[in-house]
């Protein structure tokens, strides 16, 4: 019989390349953490080790990177995938990749944003990190992973930000242990985010490697790319009301990207 | 929560003051992060010089990040371009409003709506500020929950060349009036100025502080002096012209605010109520300022115990509340022991007054009038989550209910300030008034917190304390006070005195206060729930069912369309939810449209499809039923969406309740359809409501369908099993996810009375994607079908269907036949003189394409089915002939006839040199019976 409670389970969720990776890496250094290693799947995310939940990319009719708008993609605690049956096959199947001598299990991968009513439902004792980043590095940092696309993906990319986002602020009052950050502030400060993570967490905090974290995100997109063409402005005037909501800015000049908290 | 003693600020109280932040305190580390804080400064015509002197101290900090607002009450050009300058310079938000008037406490408020965060601090823009100044101010307010913090300044006796602790020490001095120091800073939370309205406009200058501080005191704020820890400069520089402003009327509010506080230490009665002046007051209110959005999902109990009071005075109560912009709400009158003369009145006055309104009147034989147990009952038998408690003899601004939704939550009470009108006929009810800060007795809260604390003390007869008591006890509780005034206003009508029964239960309260209520508390519970008591409802159909709906639909390419669908939704229920899908970028003028009208909106990318849309819809939905609409429908007056719900709630089998399409001139499309999937073809069948069974539910009639049009009302549930089939786009959409249904084993009805009206307002772009042929081949290929049959519903009368006169033009189809117009007219005539005279289901087809003697297969046929290129040709054909077409007749005799034109559900064949239409699914009908060449064979 697998006892579930004397694990914490953490989850670290956010849309693609906001910095869940990053994140990721830190926390596996922590020695009183296990996060998933050597899986051989991409970026050794969780949701690609499973057969529960479909993951992101499940659906053929939505092309990465739109996963955020599938409505499979978003599961709560009402969902029928809650069964004894497929904790244990969860559970199971992201052990095989766990250190169980280890008490704090952390799975990351990027849905967990819109998945954290389902997975706290699941598991005993969750605590979820979610990272966020201002819209334009994550549009064009993914339009960039995904090769050449026409322009519209940018504008439906900051779009499914937008929804991402009023999804996780609709669901954080149904969450009882939530940290987030964003992206801006844990490049400012690497060190002092992990803490008060280590904080969240409860566990003992230890110092980070050397990695390179830094955010460059105002030269590599808004000043060489989003500042430089016109066509981008008509977004911006049409989306800036929407992501000053969620405390960022599109506007030419406020490149300090994070407006307020 | 009323603790301190008159601010008589002196040099010596000061000196003696035990509330400084201590040694202790200040040690603490620091947990308020700067940017929780803003500074806010308001000024006219100040120089440059001293300004950038403020500022640049303010930048130089130990904690940097504080948010600074700096607020421009309409300076001169030559003043204002330097200091904007000066605040792109120091990354500070600058504010310029046009007046010709200096008044700092306004524009300290309007700065304050400016500000989003928890903390605020108010100072001078002539203020230098020591290096540690943010630091020390943010320890004073971390002390408590409620801070309020000041701090003292000196006076610079030089225009200042360095910022140096030491040279501004030795080149200032104490300031000679210490009271000026209530204004100099004060640090303190949003929820303070929410509490006290804020700074008085009254009070344009000097006393604006104390003035605040005094009602911020009695608001339980904990006073927090800083200043052993800092002290403030100030930069001399040329007085300001507006000092003497109003400098009369001023003396004259503060006094009042002494007074009226020296009066609140030693009364209770006082608790939570509300001074300021009538100008602040009506300011405030005008403008709306730090006043929540209302919420129109908040359903409000309105709740009034009565016994024979003045119906004159109460007929003019329910007027009030019958003119309310806000709707979600009912009205519980309990009637405790009133003449039954007097009630009958009451009740014809009710309908009267409030024929459109949720009204229930309890009628109770009691002898004695006793306001705890009426307002106990009513509380037990309110039915929405907030309750507010009033008397027969208040009247309320129309605003009044949508204004106090936005204060509702379950850890607040709001609590009013009467206005006493002096004549009962005034048309301006706030010049004729006087603001009465006595009672308590009108209040707001979550129902559950007055049941909690087990409801008001029944020892109470008469009226008088009882609100007081309650009012302790549920701050006991840790209930919040807020006031609702002057937000909302509210009006005492002029009456007689009655005697109430302050005396005596002045005497009870006084005494033992703590005794159990948990038996009053039951009795109030067994009234309402066995009623020993006579319950009149009054438009008892008028409530509410509409709160466990959510109306949904998609926005595509036809935003005007969705504006038009949004503000016909909000003229008929403004309080039911609304969900959107907008497949169009958003824009700051659409989202706020969205906002106001309280729209739950997802953007979703461009040509995401109608059935993606919707599934993206229904993970937000929490609400029992889904009202499934397209956006050009419009709800018009004989829309009735809660008989469709009462349908669902009465009968648990039915999963879906479908509407009428109401197409121009009050013509309807269709009843609703049967589906079959036969030899390969999928049949739509127009429902014939002459020949089934129609159902009748508390009054409502329905029927059975396994299909209904595109505007339906379902359970939530449904959709967990039943999502639309995101294959398609749009087009057909609607009859794959019927089908899915009826598989499933789902029951839906038609509902007549569900009518909404269609409004064509497409446009070429839109219909290029709305005709997309490629949706139909899907769903042939889902189905395993070829042909597709859909007999094209002939437009009826609607006002006929409502009398349930049911027109003859409705009709199914069994068999498919097929004539040239010409030919139809002898089809017919032979068809009606055969059935009259042999009483027999043969069809003879003379001069047709089919001979049916010769086949000899369409005997026994019950129904026909019939193509034309042209009904009125048609029509006209059979004109000539001398006939008319008689269905009712032909359906007598068990004979049923349809009449198709589409030509998407036909092929044109030439015939005997003539063309027509023939059905598809006939096409292969024949071919399966005469083989490919039946043409060749016929002829």
């Amino acid at each position: 019989m697998i006892n579930l409670k004397k694990y914490k389970f953490i989850f670290i969720g956010g849309l693609h390349r906001s910095g869940t990776s990053i994140l990721f890496k830190c926390l596996k250094e922590n020695p009183y953490i296990s996060g998933h290693a050597h899986t051989g799947k991409s970026q050794d995310e969780g949701q690609h080790l499973q057969t529960v939940y479909p993951p992101a990319y499940s659906n053929s009719s939505f092309i990465m990177p739109y996963w955020g708008f599938n409505p499979n993609s978003y599961v709560t605690e009402k969902s029928k995938l809650i069964t004894q049956e497929n904790r244990i096959k969860l559970f199971t199947e992201w052990a095989r990749y766990w250190d169980l001598s280890k008490y704090n299990l952390i799975e990351k991968s990027p849905p967990n944003i819109t998945k954290m009513r389902f997975l706290q439902a699941m598991f005993p004792n969750t605590y979820f990190i979610i990272i966020k980043r201002n819209p334009i590095a994550v549009a064009f940092s993914s339009k960039r992973a995904l090769g050449r696309k026409k322009l519209f993906v940018i504008e439906e990319l900051i779009k499914q930000w937008v929804y991402v986002n009023q999804v996780f602020e609709q669901d954080k009052e149904h969450i009882k242990n939530l940290y987030s950050l964003t992206y801006e502030d844990f490049c400012i400060n690497p060190q002092e985010e992990m803490n008060k993570i280590y904080s969240f967490l409860h566990i003992k905090a230890t110092d980070i490697k050397e990695y390179k974290i830094e955010n460059d995100d105002h030269i590599k997109y808004f000043d060489k790319v989003w500042n430089q063409d016109a066509s981008y402005r008509e977004i911006e005037e049409n989306y800036e009301y929407l992501v000053n909501k969620f405390g960022y800015s599109l506007k030419v000049g406020e490149r300090a990207i994070k407006k307020e908290d | 929560m009323l603790k301190l003693p008159l601010p008589q600020l002196t040099l010596d109280r000061l000196d003696n003051l035990n509330r400084w932040i201590t040694e202790e305190q200040l040690k603490a580390p620091l947990t308020i992060k700067p940017e929780d804080a803003t500074i806010i400064f308001t000024y006219r015509n100040r120089e440059t010089e001293l300004v950038e002197n403020c500022l640049k101290s303010l930048r130089n900090q130990t904690k940097q990040d504080i948010n600074i607002i700096v607020y421009d009450l309409g300076s001169e050009a030559k003043y204002k371009k330097p200091i904007e300058v000066l605040c792109k310079k120091y990354n500070v938000k600058y504010y310029y409003y046009q007046t010709n008037y200096f008044n700092k406490s306004l524009g300290l408020c309007l700065a304050t709506e400016k500000a989003t965060t928890h903390y605020i601090i108010y100072s001078d823009i002539d203020m230098i500020f020591p290096s540690n100044a943010i630091e020390v101010i943010l320890k004073g307010l971390q002390t408590s929950s409620k801070p309020y913090v000041n701090a003292i300044i000196r006076k610079l006796t030089v225009s200042p060349t360095s910022l140096d602790t030491q040279y501004l020490e030795k080149n200032s001095t104490p300031p000679p009036h210490p009271q000026s120091n209530y204004g100099a800073l004060i640090g303190t939370t949003k929820e303070c100025i929410l509490k006290t309205s804020g700074m008085s406009t009254d009070i344009p200058t000097d006393g604006h502080g104390q003035e605040l501080y005094v009602r911020a005191m009695s608001k339980g704020f904990d006073e927090i002096w800083i200043s052993n820890a800092l002290t403030l400069y100030h930069q001399p520089h040329s007085r300001n012209t507006a000092r003497a402003y109003g400098r009369e009327e001023r003396l004259k509010i503060y006094d009042a605010t002494i007074e009226w506080y020296k009066s609140s230490i030693a009364d209770e009665k006082k608790l939570g109520s509300n001074h300021i002046s009538d100008g602040h007051a009506k300011w405030i209110h005008d403008n709306k300022l730090f006043m929540p959005s209302s919420d129109k999902r908040k359903g409000i109990s309105y709740i009034v115990g009565l016994r024979n009071k003045d119906l004159n005075l109460v007929e003019r109560s329910f007027k009030s509340l019958a003119n309310q912009t806000y709707h979600n709400f009912e009205i519980i009158i309990i009637d405790w022991g009133s003449d039954l003369e007097y009630t009958q009145n009451l009740i014809k006055t009710v309908k009267k007054v409030l024929n459109k309104h949720n009204v229930k009147i309890y009628r109770y034989s009691v002898t004695q009038w006793s306001r705890s147990q009426a307002l106990n009952t009513g509380i037990f038998l309110a039915s929405k989550d907030y309750i507010l408690v009033s008397d027969g003899d208040l009247v309320f601004e129309p605003e009044y209910l949508e204004r106090l939704s936005g204060f509702l939550n379950g850890d607040t009470i709001v609590s009013f300030d009467d206005r006493n009108l002096k004549s009962l006929d005034s048309n301006d009810w706030f010049k004729d008034s006087e603001h009465d800060i006595y009672g308590l007795g009108l209040f707001a809260c979550a129902k559950q917190s007055i049941i909690d604390v087990g409801g008001l003390d029944e020892r109470y007869f008469g009226w008088g304390i009882e609100d007081n008591d309650l009012f302790i006890r549920l701050i006991k509780n840790g209930k919040e006070i807020q006031p609702g005034y002057p937000y909302c206003f509210n009006y005492h009508l002029p009456h007689e005195k009655f005697k109430g029964g302050r005396s005596r239960n002045a005497q009870i309260f006084n005494s033992d206060k703590s005794i159990d209520r948990s038996e009053w508390l039951e009795s109030r519970k067994v009234q309402a729930i066995y009623p020993d008591y006579e319950i009149i409802n009054i438009n008892d159909n008028k409530g509410d069912p509409l709160e466990n709906l959510a109306i949904m639909f998609v926005s595509f390419l036809r935003y005007n369309c969705t504006q038009e669908c949004i503000k016909n939704i909000r003229r008929y229920y403004p309080q039911v939810k609304i969900y959107v899908a907008d497949q169009l970028p958003p824009n700051e003028k659409k989202c706020k449209y969205y906002e106001t009208n309280n729209v739950n909106v997802f953007f979703v990318p461009f040509d995401f499809g109608l059935p993606m849309s919707r599934n993206l819809l229904l993970n937000h939905i929490k609400e029992k039923y889904v009202f499934v609409i397209d956006n050009d429908e419009m709800i018009i007056e004989k829309s009735n969406l809660e008989l469709a719900i009462q349908i669902l709630e009465r009968k648990k089998d039915i999963s879906l309740v479908g509407g009428i399409d109401l197409l121009d001139k009050d013509k309807i499309k269709a009843r609703g359809f049967n589906l079959k999937i036969e030899n390969n073809t999928l049949y739509k069948i127009p429902i014939n409501t002459e020949e089934i069974e129609i159902l009748n539910c508390a009054g409502i009639n329905y029927y059975y369908c396994d299909m209904t049009t595109n505007l339906f009302i379902a359970r939530r549930k449904i959709f967990d099993k039943l999502k639309w089939d995101t294959a398609e786009k749009i087009g057909a959409e609607h009859t794959s996810w019927f089908l899915n249904f009826k598989k499933l084993g789902y029951k839906a009805v038609s509902c007549p009375q569900l009518m909404l009206e269609h409004k064509h307002m497409d446009t070429t772009e839109y219909r290029k994607y709305r005709s997309r042929p490629v949706d139909k081949k899907k769903l042939y290929k889902k189905w395993g079908v070829t042909g597709y049959v859909k007999p094209t519903p002939t437009t009826v009368q609607a006002s006929s269907l409502y009398e349930e006169n049911i027109s003859s033009e409705d009709n199914s189809n069994e068999d498919i036949f097929v004539t040239p117009e010409s030919m139809v007219a002898y089809l017919l005539i032979d068809l009606l003189k055969l059935s009259n005279k042999l009483n027999q289901n043969v069809c003879l087809l003379k001069l047709t394409c089919l001979d049916s003697t010769k086949h000899n297969s369409l005997k026994d046929r019950e129904s026909i089915y019939i193509g034309v290129n042209n009904i009125g040709q048609f029509m006209k054909e059979l004109q000539k002939q001398g006939y008319t077409v008689k269905r009712k007749i032909a359906i007598k005799n068990g004979i049923k006839i349809h009449i198709s034109t589409m030509p998407n559900q036909t092929k044109k064949w030439k015939i005997y040199e003539q063309y027509c239409r023939v059905p598809l699914p006939l096409v292969k009908y024949l071919r399966d019976n005469y083989g490919n060449n039946w043409k060749k064979d016929e002829l």
